[in-house]
């Protein structure tokens, strides 16, 4: 993982026209936000999109950047954006499939280990459809914080919300996941 | 979720920032003497941790192979506003404006023609004329335009330019009449082209023109350097006019 002053090093590169410093920083970042983004919005489709469009926002950006922020909360400001006016289009709220849904088996193909194998599939389908009906900021404060590793101020910032509401938005997120895991559990 | 005990209360919030670790040293130790000795904060911990678990099971796809050169493709479109905008029909202010250049183009023409202009040579249109990126409206101002992505993706270079033939050279292959603006205006004009004194070509069809056209053409340039969109309002106003022919009785 590239340390915090890499990401400013290589956007202050990119800003002087080095291009092969977007190229390192697409290869770095392009991973945890899709991950995110999928996660965000459960399509894949529309996940890999957003990716694209975050960066080509950052691409345009490139010359008004200021390494005032973390390069990381930046990116995952635009992403979060992102997501959530793909979140508000009529045409997602149609459409829920991702890869916990569509492309993933429970029992298929599943090798050595079967049973802890898809006991976790099981799981990680039941977090999905978990996560998909907490309320947005909740979604992406806990995405971020829980599974992006970011910091509470980190969240706040990409969230444009104090690191107080935060700290609420990610218990309230993860007490309503814990009550409907437990509930599909049992 | 069971009701949470009173004594709970105060902790309630801090499990979540137990996991995440964002407690101080003092506020943790005092919420992990609770958990110890509290079965139900014990318990809500365990519950709340196993949510991180789930989460981290959620299936999620590998970067496909071919996303930087999805990128690189898009890059290089959004990477061309001038074609873009030229091609999208324009927002209502900019209907506003256009409409109002037109109508003030208009006036021009009706006040030249009402005022017969006197017998003076024809002036020369320095405005246009002095404009280098007429020459070369595009390549020169944006010059990360023809090579986008070849540093962004170096072993993608060549089939990069194969798969998306416009990235090659993006300009002239989407917008022809862009990259030689000035043949259009010599054939509906053909006088020689002539230099300034900074050896930018003039526009035959100005230099020739009867100076009431050229007073027009003036008032148009006047027109479209208060327009953002520059260069490409400037032509399609010219295209415009030219269109219409002189006045008429000139």
């Amino acid at each position: 993982m590239l340390a915090p002053e890499e990401n400013v090093q290589l956007m202050l590169a990119l800003r002087a026209g080095d291009a092969a410093a977007f190229d390192v920083l697409f290869r770095r970042w392009s991973g945890p936000l899709l991950r995110y983004l999928e996660r965000m919005l459960r399509d894949r489709a529309v996940a890999e999109e957003l990716v694209q469009e975050a960066f080509i926002r950052v691409h345009e950006a490139r010359e008004r950047y200021r390494p005032d922020a973390r390069f990381s909360t930046w990116l995952y400001r635009i992403a979060t954006n992102l997501a959530l006016n793909e979140l508000r289009r009529p045409r997602h709220r149609a459409v829920h499939r991702s890869a916990d849904e569509e492309g993933v088996p429970l029992l298929a193909d599943a090798g050595p280990g079967t049973e802890a194998v898809v006991d976790a599939r099981r799981r990680g389908a039941a977090a999905a459809r978990a996560l998909g009906e907490l309320p947005e900021k909740q979604r992406a404060a806990l995405c971020l914080a829980a599974v992006e590793g970011l910091s509470y101020a980190e969240v706040a910032e990409a969230l444009d919300v104090t690191e107080k509401a935060v700290k609420s938005l990610v218990h309230r997120a993860r007490s309503s996941l814990a009550r409907r895991l437990a509930g599909e559990e049992g | 979720m069971p009701e949470i005990p009173v004594d709970c209360l105060p902790f309630d919030e801090d499990l979540s920032a137990l996991i995440d670790s964002e407690l101080d040293e003092g506020r943790e130790a005092e919420v992990r003497a609770h958990v110890e000795t509290c079965s139900h904060c014990a318990g809500r911990l365990e519950a709340l941790g196993s949510v991180d678990r789930a989460l981290a099971d959620i299936p999620v796809s590998e970067v496909p192979a071919d996303l930087s050169r999805r990128l690189a493709a898009r890059l290089a479109t959004t990477g061309a506003p001038v074609v873009q905008r030229r091609r999208r029909a324009p927002p209502p202010a900019r209907r506003w404006q256009r409409a109002a250049g037109a109508l003030a183009a208009a006036a021009v023409v009706a006040v030249a023609v009402f005022l017969g202009l006197p017998g003076e040579p024809p002036q020369r249109s320095p405005r246009l004329a002095l404009e280098p990126e007429l020459a070369e409206p595009r390549l020169a101002l944006e010059p990360e335009l023809a090579e986008p992505q070849l540093a962004l993706e170096p072993e993608l270079a060549e089939p990069q330019l194969a798969a998306v033939p416009e990235l090659a050279e993006p300009l002239l292959a989407l917008e022809p009449e862009l990259a030689e603006p000035r043949v259009e205006l010599a054939a509906v004009d053909p006088v020689p082209k002539r230099r300034d004194e900074a050896g930018f070509e003039r526009l035959p069809a100005l230099a020739d023109r009867d100076v009431d056209d050229v007073a027009l053409l003036l008032a148009v340039a006047e027109l479209a350097e208060s327009d953002d969109r520059g260069l490409v309002a400037n032509l399609e106003l010219l295209e415009m006019l030219v269109d219409l022919g002189p006045p008429e009785g000139v």
